[in-house]
């Protein structure tokens, strides 16, 4: 094996573990929304008739907010 | 014959009758009754073209809503025909069913009674009488709303189109700088006498004739009727306190903003309510505009717009997708203007100021208000005009927050249609003139225009103003 290939091996394993807990440590954890902010999300749909809501003044079926869903 | 009361002062004639103001209905009334052989003293305030000194008279005190008098209305030869847009739709017959608004009256005529002059109001007003009046657009909506059908004057402006024949008449002598000032009865007060009229010079002079009409719009009518006060303190025609009350204008409500899903579209919309949607919300009428002001041109738009469509349509929960929707901030391709019915209000009103103008009148009190009526109508409109959009699948509406929060003020402007300060009722209680325009308890005086509406529809008002006045120029003949 050539030595630099040895030199540069090295030098990426330095590399790797000194970046990769900062990186780690910035993202942010994977976390579910919290039943509380789910309700607070839905109190912005206001219900105009059976069919039809209101989202931020945005008049949509509600079919179109169901359908999509998984 | 026209004269300037600035410089010719002599008028000692009793005239057949005497047509106070030069705007659509006054031209119109003074050229159907000369035709007719009447003799006919035309007046006009202001003189043949636009100046500050007249204009200055439509300076008024506003309280209520502001209605702008002073910018739309026109006190010069011609009147406001000068400045008018042309758009022209007639009253539907449904404007005359017998209904009560806000417990007053509607029209005590029908629509049979204004149909005859439909034809010649088309002749006086340039428009294509083969042609009529056709829907804007295709019929998109499945209910509530229908295409608008208008049509568009060139527009005529009446000063240029009958000055000269008036000049002309031999029956006619047009007076113009020459406001009138006050209106007396004679000793029985069951009739008019004379009319003093003024120059700008202070000069003086009373003028006599059979009839007499006000044809001075909705807001100089009230104010002249209310400062002729010298034998009667309430005003003349006023002893039921209805002259000036029940101001009503079309409403000029921004409703919103569209976006249509497909980016290329740039068509304008145009939409009338329909009479089963009115009738079942117990609301009033409205003209909806989509207005398209901003092409989709930029990618990032372009991009946003894309985006918002697909996320409605994609597989994604329900917050996830409230939640995208509520940070939505785009303002939209285009603007939903609207031409709205006012209903009759007595507490919308013009009255007397305590400021008075340079021939000591007093001048206009403007207390333009709207009721829970006409907030209802807004609302209820709005709302079905969105769902309407929607359910064409042309894309989506995102109402102003006034239109679905209650607690919050509504937004209007004004369309420069005054109307309704000496409604039609045949119930003095009511109104100010009766079925055939003349003033209750006077036998001759009658007044013509926009003023004598019972209710505004939601119709641009030029067409049924020449409509009614054709009607009241056969009567006046007999």
């Amino acid at each position: 094996m050539p030595r630099s290939l040895h030199r540069r091996s090295f030098l990426n394993s330095i590399l790797l573990f000194s970046v990769a807990p900062m990186a780690a440590a910035k993202k942010r954890p994977l976390t579910k929304k919290s039943a509380n902010d789910n309700q607070q999300i839905l109190r912005n749909i206001k219900p105009l008739d059976q069919d039809f809501v209101s989202i931020n003044g945005w008049i949509l079926p509600k079919e179109t907010l169901i359908k999509g869903t998984r | 014959m026209l004269f300037d009361f600035n410089l010719q002062t002599d008028i000692d004639k009793n005239y057949d009758v005497c047509v106070v103001g030069t705007g659509p209905a006054g031209i119109t009334l003074a050229r159907k009754l000369s035709e007719a052989g009447q003799t006919v003293l035309l007046l006009e305030a202001g003189g043949l073209d636009y100046s500050e000194q007249s204009q200055d008279f439509y300076e008024c005190e506003t309280v209520g809503h502001n209605a702008w008098p002073k910018f739309s209305r026109l006190r010069y030869f011609g009147g406001t025909s000068n400045h008018w847009s042309g758009r022209c739709r007639p009253f539907d017959r449904s404007d005359f069913n017998p209904r009560e608004i806000n417990g007053l009256p509607g029209w005590p005529i029908r629509y049979n009674d204004i149909e005859p002059y439909l034809e010649e109001a088309m002749e006086i007003l340039d428009l294509d009488k083969i042609m009529g009046f056709q829907p804007a657009n295709d019929d998109l909506f499945k209910t509530h709303f229908s295409p608008d059908a208008y049509t568009k004057s060139p527009p005529t402006r009446f000063k240029g189109k009958y000055l000269s024949e008036i000049e002309n008449s031999k029956n006619i002598d047009c007076y113009y700088n020459a406001p009138a000032i006050d209106m007396r009865l004679d000793t029985s007060r069951q009739s008019i006498s004379h009319i003093k009229i003024s120059n700008y010079n202070n000069f003086t002079a009373t003028v006599s004739a059979q009839k007499f009409i006000l044809c001075l719009g909705g807001i100089e009518t009230p104010r002249f009727m209310l400062n002729c006060n010298n034998q009667i303190s309430a005003g003349i025609g006023n002893s039921n306190d209805m002259v000036g009350r029940c101001f009503m204008e079309h409403l000029n409500v921004r409703m919103g903003s569209f976006l249509y899903r497909d980016l290329d579209n740039t068509a304008g919309m145009q939409f009338y309510s329909d009479d089963d949607f009115v009738n079942k919300n117990a609301i009033g009428k409205s003209n909806i505009t989509f207005g398209i002001v901003r092409q989709i041109k930029s990618y990032g738009r372009t991009k946003d717009i894309k985006n918002f469509f697909k996320n409605l349509a994609c597989q994604m929960e329900i917050e996830d997708k409230v939640q995208f929707i509520s940070e939505f901030k785009c303002p939209g391709m285009g603007n939903i203007g609207t031409l709205i019915e006012q209903s009759p209000n007595l507490d919308s009103r013009v009255s007397l100021s305590k400021k008075t103008d340079s021939f000591g009148l007093n001048r206009t009190k403007f207390d333009w208000q709207i009721n829970d009526f006409d907030r209802k109508t807004i609302r209820e409109t709005g709302q079905a005009v969105a769902i309407e959009f929607a359910k064409a699948n042309l894309g989506s509406v995102r109402l102003a927050d006034f239109i679905l929060d209650d607690t919050k003020e509504i937004e209007f402007g004004r369309h420069a249609h005054h109307m309704g300060t000496t409604r039609m009722s045949e119930n003095p209680k009511y109104g100010v003139v009766n079925k055939n325009s003349r003033v209750h308890d006077l036998d001759n005086l009658y007044i013509a225009g926009s003023s004598v509406f019972s209710t505004g529809g939601a119709c641009n008002p030029t067409m049924p103003i020449i409509q009614l006045t054709l009607r009241l120029a056969d009567h006046i003949q007999g």
